[in-house]
């Protein structure tokens, strides 16, 4: 069966974002009002990354299951992440846990245990900052996020298919991304082919859709292209995003729209999963 | 009454990534296993708190959660206090850690069970699975099997989700505890009409010792007959009167 390799230490899989940092991003975004876009995108991945850090981390360190690497396009394409990550491509994922851009301490109510709430003091770790700038060159990304998805397959032939997970407004201006975006989801490791996710990040204050199962209803041709250019989950994906309260059948894809993909994080199988381990 | 425990990590893990716990004393009549759950922290030292304090509770009744689960918790949480830890770790800390659990009482003539997750327990009489316990098909096990936390959830919600189980037993019986990888292999070789309390008997007679069932586990896993996860095994014998 595809889509069942181990995801271990010496079988590693990969997690590859394509961050849209485009002109258009600085414009208000639809999911949360007061905030642009760019924002939006910003506390979408910072989100993601904190996640596939906590999933990996045991009390001894971080276990590099995932590598993880981020594609910013906008008025450059190339290698997103700043600070001591600056220029690198997909890199293990315990170097992303130690080496955020900063750390900070913020407060929230959490469980006492005993059925109340106490204000507990965090560490919330920061990667990215939002920004916008330049034109939306997404099919350019498709094509640099296709040859390091490529060298990572060559490195681990048998590895869990990676995932390319692009968070945009949808409006390429290279021309139509369909064609990469059927290039990256045609290459295949040994245990199936790379899964390619959309997060649609809109101005329209729209309800937020996860994982949409057609095109009809979907509120824009953005939002459409991006459905259409997004992977359908296999049966095993299926399962686990019905596991975790989503609605999915045979033609749900890993599309999102002005909402985040962090579920994806929890989708992934590292073991026993903790009642409440991603948040 | 006689028992053993093995265990064995994960394959591409080292011994001290081994999460799963196993305690046993036969003066009491009280044996435990349990499960550190992979994606929480600190949980190798949970399963261990869990397990250890089943078998030293007091005799008599049963205890209610709320009674010896908040003064444990207090006990993980003091283990790991004052530690410099970075933002991963404390969050993971935070989270709290999560196990299963599985405990088994032997009493005289009689003897009860308690289970929250899918480690379990299989009763066994004259070469025949009497009973197994609280999983009893292969295909019901998941990755999301009920957990014991470190800090949650209340004692009260624990409670509901533990399953009970008693019976009778008799001299000769043999009950086998399991965390879940080698529990899900023994309820599918039962399903398909094999016999695998004999592979396990045959450890027992031939007093294997741990790298003797480091290499049947290792047989098995390298067959793609057993998932790859931290393996946990108990065998009580009722051989003479308990």
């Amino acid at each position: 069966m595809s889509y069942a390799a181990e995801i271990s230490r010496t079988n590693p899989t990969c997690f590859l974002f394509l961050v849209d940092q485009s002109g258009s991003m600085a414009k208000p975004f639809g999911g949360e009002a007061g905030k642009i876009k760019a924002q939006g995108v910003a506390d979408a991945i910072n989100r993601l990354l904190q996640n596939l850090v906590l999933k990996c981390a045991k009390s001894d360190g971080i276990r590099d299951y995932f590598y993880v690497g981020v594609i910013g396009y906008g008025a450059r394409v190339g290698p997103g992440f700043g600070g001591a990550l600056a220029d690198r491509g997909l890199v293990p994922v315990s170097e992303i846990a130690n080496k955020p851009l900063r750390v900070e301490q913020r407060t929230r109510k959490a469980d006492d245990g005993a059925g109340g709430l106490v204000d507990q003091k965090f560490k919330f770790p920061v990667w990215f900052e939002p920004t916008a700038d330049g034109k939306t060159p997404m099919c350019k990304a498709m094509n640099v996020a296709t040859q390091a998805v490529f060298q990572f397959i060559k490195r681990f032939p048998g590895c869990y298919p990676p995932m390319v997970l692009n968070i945009t407004d949808g409006m390429a201006t290279d021309g139509n991304p369909e064609a990469a975006a059927a290039g990256i989801r045609s290459l295949p490791s040994q245990d199936g082919n790379v899964l390619l996710f959309n997060a649609h990040l809109s101005s329209r204050a729209e309800r937020p859709i996860e994982f949409a199962d057609k095109e009809q209803g979907l509120p824009d041709d953005f939002a459409r292209l991006l459905f259409r250019m997004s992977s359908v989950l296999p049966p095993p994906l299926q399962a686990a995003a019905r596991s975790e309260g989503f609605k999915t059948g045979p033609a749900t894809r890993g599309f999102v729209f002005n909402a985040d993909l962090v579920s994806v994080v929890r989708f992934m199988d590292i073991g026993t999963k903790a009642a409440s381990g991603v948040r | 009454m006689h028992w053993r425990a093995w265990s064995l990590p994960k394959k591409g893990h080292r011994p001290d990534e081994y999460e799963d716990a196993a305690a046993g004393d036969a003066r009491r009549g009280r044996f435990a296993v349990a499960d550190g759950a992979s994606e929480s922290s600190f949980a190798a030292l949970w399963a261990w708190l869990l397990a250890c304090e089943f078998v030293r509770a007091p005799l008599g009744g049963k205890r209610p959660w709320s009674a010896w689960l908040p003064p444990l918790r207090e006990h993980w949480a003091q283990e790991l206090v004052g530690r410099e830890l970075p933002w991963y770790a404390e969050e993971k800390l935070q989270l709290g850690a999560f196990a299963t659990l599985l405990g088994l009482v032997v009493g005289k003539a009689r003897w009860r069970a308690v289970a929250v997750g899918d480690s379990c327990l299989f009763h066994l009489r004259t070469g025949r699975l009497l009973r197994a316990f609280p999983v009893s098909r292969s295909e019901d096990f998941g990755n999301t099997p009920g957990l014991v936390g470190s800090r949650t959830p209340p004692p009260q919600e624990v409670e509901q989700h533990q399953t009970r189980a008693q019976g009778k037993w008799q001299p000769n019986d043999r009950f086998l505890l399991m965390t879940d990888a080698l529990a899900q292999w023994f309820l599918r070789q039962s399903e398909e009409g094999h016999k695998p309390w004999e592979a396990v008997g045959g450890l027992l007679d031939e007093a294997a010792d741990d790298a003797d069932f480091a290499s049947w586990v290792e047989g098995l896993r390298e067959r793609e007959a057993l998932r790859n996860d931290d393996v946990t095994l108990v065998a009580v014998d009722l051989s003479v009167e308990a």
